[in-house]
C-alpha cells in the first residue's frame, strides 16, 4: 500500500506546478545564492593574495635597501646621524624599522565561506597596524568602507539566507495540506478505510516532499561545491562542513515536525497555511529580531563616539602629539613624561630600564605615553568590554527561545564569517601590536643609534592569525544541536496524541 | 458624521471587524504590531536623543581641544588635525538607513585623506541586517503583513460561504461595499499606527531646533507611507477580489510579502552590484596605496631637484617657506589622488543604490525605502555629501596652517591660539528636502508607478466582485 501510495503522490507532485515551480525556484536561489558567496569569497582571497604578495616585496626591498647601507657603514663609507629620518638610513634604526617593516595582518575566508558571506563584509578584512606616525589608533581597518552601505544593510543573498529564511517559506506550500488536502476533497474516509492509517498517509507525502525539496537544495549546493574545488577532505573544513550539515537537517527537520503537529491537529488547510505562515514569522523573524532588540537595549553599549571623543581628550592630556616639549620635559625627574616612563618601567620589569630619570629612558617615552593614554581611556574600555560580555551572555540564552536564532549562528560559525572569528582576529592582532611595540621599545633601548642588521629582520615577532582547531568550535556548537534535536523529539511527541484529523 | 457612521460603507466595516475580533485575527495581527512599533519608536527616539547629544559633545569638545592644544609648530597642529564626528537628524530616529553601516567619525589631518572609521555594527551583537526593529523596519515589513493578514478573505471569504451573492443582492454599491471593507482592515492598523507616530513626531518636533525643516520632512515621509499602505491596500483587496478562493489570495499575498520584504530587496543590490560592481575590499586599499606611493616618489623628486636648486645639503635645510609650500603642493596632489580613488567607490556606490531603487518598480518597498532613507537623511547621498564637506574643510584647515607656516624661518617656531581660532568650527548643515527628494527620483517615480497600478487594478477588481460565482479554485 505503502509503495502505491508513494507513486501516487510522486504523480501527484510532477503534476502541481506550483510545488514543481517552487522546487526550481529553489535549485535557483541556492546555485545563485551559492555563486554569489563564492564568488565574493574568491575574490576576498584573490586581493588579500595580492595584497600580501605586494607586501612581501616591500619588506625585500626594505630588508635589502638596509643590507646596502649596513654594508656602506660598516666599511665607513657613511655616518648616521644621531636621531635621523632621511630616507637614506630609514628603516635601518630600530625606531623606523618597527614603523616601516610592520605587516598588515590579514584574516582569510575558510575554505567554507562560500556557504554564508556572514558579518565578514561587514568586518574589516584586516588591520593596519600603526606606530609611532599616528596616535590615535594603533592599527586602523583596511578597506573598511569599500562595500555598499546599502548591501550591507540589506544583506545578502547566500546559502544562509536560503537554510534559514526560503527553505521553509517554500517548505509551507508543501506540507499545510498534506491530511486536510485529502479531507477537503473528500478522499480521506476512502484511505483510511483501504488500511492506511494517517501516519502512514502524512509520512508518505511527507517524504516524498522531502525527496524533491532536498534534491533541490543539495544538489544545486553540491554542484557549486565543485564549481568552486572546495577541498571538503581536509579534517577541519570536512569537520565543519560535518557540522553545518547537521544543522541544516535538524533545521529542516524542525520545519518538517512543526508540519506533522499543525496536520494532525484536524484545521483546515487554510488554518494550517495561516498557522505555520505565523510560526514562520515569529521564529525567523520576529523573536530573533526582539532577542537583539532587548539585548541592546538593556546593555547598551557606549557608541563608537564616545570612545574615540575620550581617547582624544587623553591625547591632549598626555600631550603625546608634542615630541619636542616631551623631550625638553625629560630632562626634570618628577616631569609628567617621566612619571609615565616610570609606570611603563615598572609594568615591563623585563626590559630593565635605567634608573628612575636616566635620559636612556627616552627610548620609552612612545610607549608609555600610549599606555598612560590607555590607562585614561581604560573606564569606558572596561564598561564597554562588561556591556558587550553582558549582551553575549543575555543573548546566549535568548536565543534557545527560536530554533533559527540557534542555528543561524551555527551555520555561520561553520562557514568561519561568524562575528565572533572576527573578533578574535581583531584581538589577537591587537595583543601581537602591544608584542611588536614592546619588542621594539626593548631593542631600540639596546640599539639606540645602532644599525640593524638584515638578521635582526628575520626575528621580528611577526603575527599571522590562525584559527582555532575545529574542533573546539564543533564542541561549543554540540549544546545548541542537542536543544534542536529535543525540541524535534518534544514536537513529535506533541503530534502523536493529537491526531483530530477526520 | 452620524451619517457616515449610518453610511453602508461604515456597517460593512463594522461587520467585518466584529469577525476579526471574533476569529481573534484583530489581537493576533494588532498586539504584535502595536509592542513593536511602540518599542521601535522609544528605541529609536532613545538612539538619536544619545547619538545626537554624544556627536554634538565630542564636536564641542573637540573644538575646545583644538584651540586650547597649546603652543605647537603648524605642522604638529596639522598632525593633530581635528576630529569631524558625522550628525544625527531627527527623523534618523526612525529610519537608521545606511547610518549604522558607514563610519561615524574621521580625522582630518595632515597629509592624508582618511575614510570615515568604526561603523555601530561593528560593535555588539551581530547585525541583523534589516529585521532590525526601526519605526521603517516596521512599517515597510510588518504592517504590510498585519494588512495581509487582515484583508486576505474580505471577498474571496465571502465567495466561499456564499454570501458574496447575498451582499450584492440588498442593492448596496458594490464601490461602498469595497470600501467598507478596505476601511475594516485598514482602519484597526491606523489607529495603532497613526497616534504612535503622531505622538513621537510631536516629541521629535518639539526637540529639535530646525523644527520647520523637520516638520517638512515628516510630512514628506507620511506621504510616502501612506501612500505605500495605499498600494498594500489596493493590492491585496484585488488580490482577494480576483482570487476564488482564500487559499489561493493567502499565497499569492504571502508570496508578494514575501518577495517584496525580503528576497526582492536582496536580489535587488546583488543585482545591482553585479551590474556596477564596487572594487574588491583589499584591491581599493592597494590602489589608495600605489597612488600614495606615486604621491611620495613626486615628493621625493620635488624635494631633491629644490636641495640643488638652493645649494643646501638635505631637505632640512630648505627655508621654512619652501617646505610650508612644499607641503602645501603635497597635499594638493594627496587630495587630487584620493578624492579620484574615493570618488570612484562611491560612484559604484551611488550607482548600486539607483539600481536597487529602480527595482522598486517591481518591489515597492525598495521604492519607500529609498525615499524614507533619503528623507531622514540616513542615506548614501547625505554620508558622501557629508564626506565632501569634511574633506573641503580638511584642506582648508591644512591652507591656512601651510600659509602661516610659509611665514615662518625656522621650523622650530611654535603658533599659538591665535592661528588655531583662524580655523572656523566645523559646521555641517543638512541639504534641504528638495535635495533629497532629487536625490531619490527614481524611487519616487516607482512608488508613483505603483499607486497607479493598484488604483487601476482595484478598480478592475471593482468590476471582479461584481461576479458574485468566481470559478473556485
Amino acid at each position: 500500500v505503502t509503495r502505491v501510495l508513494f507513486r501516487h503522490e510522486a504523480g501527484q507532485l510532477g503534476r502541481d506546478r506550483v510545488c514543481i515551480g517552487a522546487a526550481l525556484f529553489l535549485v535557483i536561489s541556492v546555485a545563485i545564492s551559492i555563486e554569489n558567496a563564492g564568488r565574493y569569497a574568491s575574490d576576498q582571497e584573490q586581493s588579500l593574495r595580492v595584497y600580501k604578495q605586494r607586501e612581501d616585496e616591500r619588506l625585500g626591498r626594505l630588508v635589502l635597501q638596509d643590507a646596502i647601507t649596513v654594508a656602506k657603514v660598516d666599511a665607513g663609507e657613511l655616518t648616521i646621524p644621531p636621531r635621523t629620518n632621511n630616507p637614506l638610513f630609514t628603516p635601518l634604526l630600530p625606531l623606523w624599522a618597527s614603523y616601516d617593516s610592520q605587516r598588515d595582518t590579514m584574516i582569510s575566508p575558510t575554505s567554507l565561506a562560500l556557504l554564508a558571506i556572514g558579518q565578514s563584509d561587514i568586518q574589516p578584512p584586516g588591520l593596519r597596524a600603526l606606530w609611532p606616525g599616528r596616535y590615535l589608533y594603533q592599527t586602523e581597518p583596511i578597506a573598511n568602507q569599500t562595500r555598499s552601505p546599502l548591501r550591507m544593510a540589506i544583506g545578502n543573498f547566500d546559502v544562509t539566507f536560503v537554510v534559514i529564511y526560503l527553505l521553509p517559506v517554500i517548505f509551507i506550500p508543501f506540507a499545510y495540506n498534506l491530511v486536510s488536502g485529502e479531507r477537503d476533497s473528500g478522499t480521506l474516509p476512502l484511505l483510511l478505510s483501504c488500511g492506511v492509517s494517517v501516519e502512514r498517509l502524512l509520512l508518505t507525502k511527507l517524504l516524498i516532499r522531502m525527496i524533491l525539496l532536498s534534491v533541490a537544495f543539495w544538489l544545486p549546493l553540491i554542484g557549486g561545491l565543485f564549481w568552486f574545488q572546495v577541498e571538503l577532505f581536509t579534517p577541519d573544513t570536512g569537520l565543519a562542513f560535518l557540522g553545518w550539515i547537521c544543522f541544516v537537517l535538524l533545521y529542516q527537520t524542525f520545519w518538517i515536525a512543526l508540519a506533522i503537529v499543525v496536520n494532525l491537529r484536524g484545521w483546515s488547510s487554510a488554518k494550517n497555511a495561516l498557522v505555520l505562515s505565523t510560526f514562520w514569522l515569529l521564529l525567523v523573524f520576529l523573536v530573533p529580531a526582539f532577542c537583539t532588540f532587548a539585548c541592546s537595549s538593556l546593555w547598551p553599549l557606549p557608541s563608537p563616539t564616545e570612545l574615540i571623543n575620550r581617547k582624544r581628550e587623553a591625547m591632549l592630556d598626555t600631550r603625546i602629539y608634542d615630541i619636542e616639549q616631551n623631550r625638553e620635559e625629560l630632562r626634570f625627574p618628577g616631569s609628567r613624561i617621566n612619571r609615565y616612563i616610570a609606570t611603563f618601567c615598572g609594568n615591563h620589569p623585563e626590559i630593565g630600564c635605567a634608573p628612575p630619570g636616566s635620559r636612556e629612558n627616552g627610548a620609552f617615552m612612545g610607549g608609555a605615553t600610549m599606555e598612560e593614554i590607555d590607562r585614561l581611556t581604560s573606564p569606558l574600555t572596561k564598561h564597554y568590554d562588561a556591556q558587550l560580555r553582558s549582551q553575549e551572555r543575555a543573548m546566549s540564552y535568548l536565543r534557545f527561545l527560536s530554533p533559527t536564532s540557534v542555528t543561524e549562528p551555527a551555520l555561520v560559525e561553520f562557514a568561519g564569517t561568524s562575528v565572533d572569528r572576527y573578533r578574535r582576529f581583531q584581538r589577537e592582532t591587537m595583543a601581537a601590536h602591544s608584542r611588536w611595540r614592546l619588542y621594539f621599545n626593548i631593542l631600540g633601548y639596546k640599539k639606540r643609534d645602532l644599525p640593524l642588521h638584515p638578521a635582526d629582520y628575520a626575528v621580528f615577532p611577526y603575527f599571522e592569525f590562525r584559527d582555532p582547531p575545529m574542533h573546539t568550535i564543533v564542541r561549543e556548537q554540540v549544546v545548541p544541536g542537542i536543544y534542536l534535536t529535543v525540541v524535534i523529539m518534544l514536537l513529535l511527541w506533541e503530534a502523536l496524541p493529537s491526531r483530530k484529523v477526520i | 458624521m452620524r451619517k457616515i457612521l449610518t453610511s453602508d460603507s461604515a456597517r460593512i466595516a463594522r461587520k467585518e471587524l466584529l469577525e476579526f475580533k471574533r476569529d481573534g485575527r484583530l489581537l493576533i495581527a494588532t498586539i504584535p504590531l502595536f509592542i513593536t512599533l511602540s518599542c521601535a519608536m522609544v528605541v529609536g527616539g532613545q538612539h538619536y536623543a544619545s547619538a545626537s547629544r554624544g556627536q554634538a559633545v565630542a564636536q564641542r569638545e573637540e573644538r575646545a581641544r583644538w584651540l586650547d592644544k597649546g603652543r605647537l609648530n603648524y605642522h604638529v597642529a596639522a598632525h593633530f588635525g581635528v576630529m569631524v564626528f558625522k550628525p544625527y537628524f531627527p527623523l534618523s530616529s526612525y529610519d537608521f538607513g545606511i547610518n549604522r553601516y558607514m563610519g561615524s567619525y574621521t580625522l582630518l589631518e595632515a597629509h592624508r585623506e582618511n575614510l570615515f572609521q568604526d561603523k555601530e555594527a561593528d560593535h555588539g551583537l551581530p547585525a541583523r541586517r534589516l529585521s532590525e526593529m526601526t519605526v521603517a523596519v516596521v512599517l515597510q515589513v510588518l504592517v504590510p503583513l498585519v494588512l495581509v493578514v487582515l484583508g486576505f478573505d474580505l471577498i474571496s471569504g465571502e465567495r466561499e460561504r456564499g454570501t458574496w451573492r447575498q451582499l450584492l443582492a440588498l442593492g448596496i454599491e458594490p464601490r461602498k461595499i469595497l470600501l467598507g471593507k478596505a476601511i475594516a482592515f485598514a482602519l484597526p492598523v491606523a489607529l495603532i499606527v497613526i497616534p504612535i507616530l503622531f505622538l513621537g513626531s510631536s516629541l521629535l518636533v518639539l526637540r529639535t531646533s530646525r523644527w520647520l525643516d523637520t516638520l517638512e520632512r515628516l510630512t514628506a515621509l507620511f506621504v510616502s507611507y501612506l501612500a505605500f499602505a495605499a498600494v498594500v491596500c489596493l493590492a491585496t483587496l484585488a488580490v482577494t477580489a480576483f482570487s476564488g478562493t482564500s487559499r489561493r489570495s493567502l499565497t499569492l499575498l504571502l508570496l508578494f510579502w514575501f518577495c517584496n520584504s525580503l528576497l526582492g530587496p536582496r536580489l535587488a543590490v546583488l543585482i545591482a552590484s553585479e551590474i556596477s560592481p564596487e572594487p574588491p575590499p583589499v584591491a581599493l586599499q592597494t590602489h589608495l596605496d600605489r597612488e600614495l606611493e606615486a604621491v611620495q616618489t613626486r615628493e621625493r623628486l620635488r624635494l631633491a631637484t629644490q636641495v640643488a636648486q638652493y645649494h643646501v645639503g638635505s631637505q632640512g635645510e630648505l627655508p621654512e617657506s619652501v617646505k610650508a609650500r612644499n607641503i602645501q603642493e603635497n597635499e594638493a596632489d594627496n587630495r587630487r589622488v584620493t578624492a579620484a580613488v574615493f570618488q570612484e567607490l562611491y560612484s559604484a556606490q551611488i550607482r548600486q543604490e539607483w539600481l536597487s531603487e529602480a527595482a522598486g518598480f517591481l518591489f515597492p518597498l525598495l521604492s519607500v525605502q529609498g525615499l524614507s532613507m533619503g528623507i531622514a537623511g540616513s542615506d548614501l547621498a547625505t554620508h558622501i555629501d557629508f564626506a565632501n564637506v569634511s574633506s573641503a574643510y580638511r584642506y582648508r584647515l591644512e591652507q591656512i596652517l601651510n600659509e602661516e607656516g610659509s611665514k615662518q624661518d625656522a621650523d622650530t617656531s611654535v603658533n599659538g591660539r591665535e592661528l588655531w581660532e583662524r580655523v572656523a568650527p566645523f559646521t555641517y548643515a543638512l541639504p534641504g528636502l528638495g535635495w533629497a527628494l532629487k536625490n531619490h527620483l527614481i524611487a519616487l517615480a516607482g512608488l508613483g508607478f505603483w499607486l497607479i497600478v493598484a488604483v487601476a487594478l482595484s478598480r478592475l477588481s471593482l468590476s471582479r466582485a461584481l461576479k458574485p460565482d468566481l470559478e473556485l479554485a
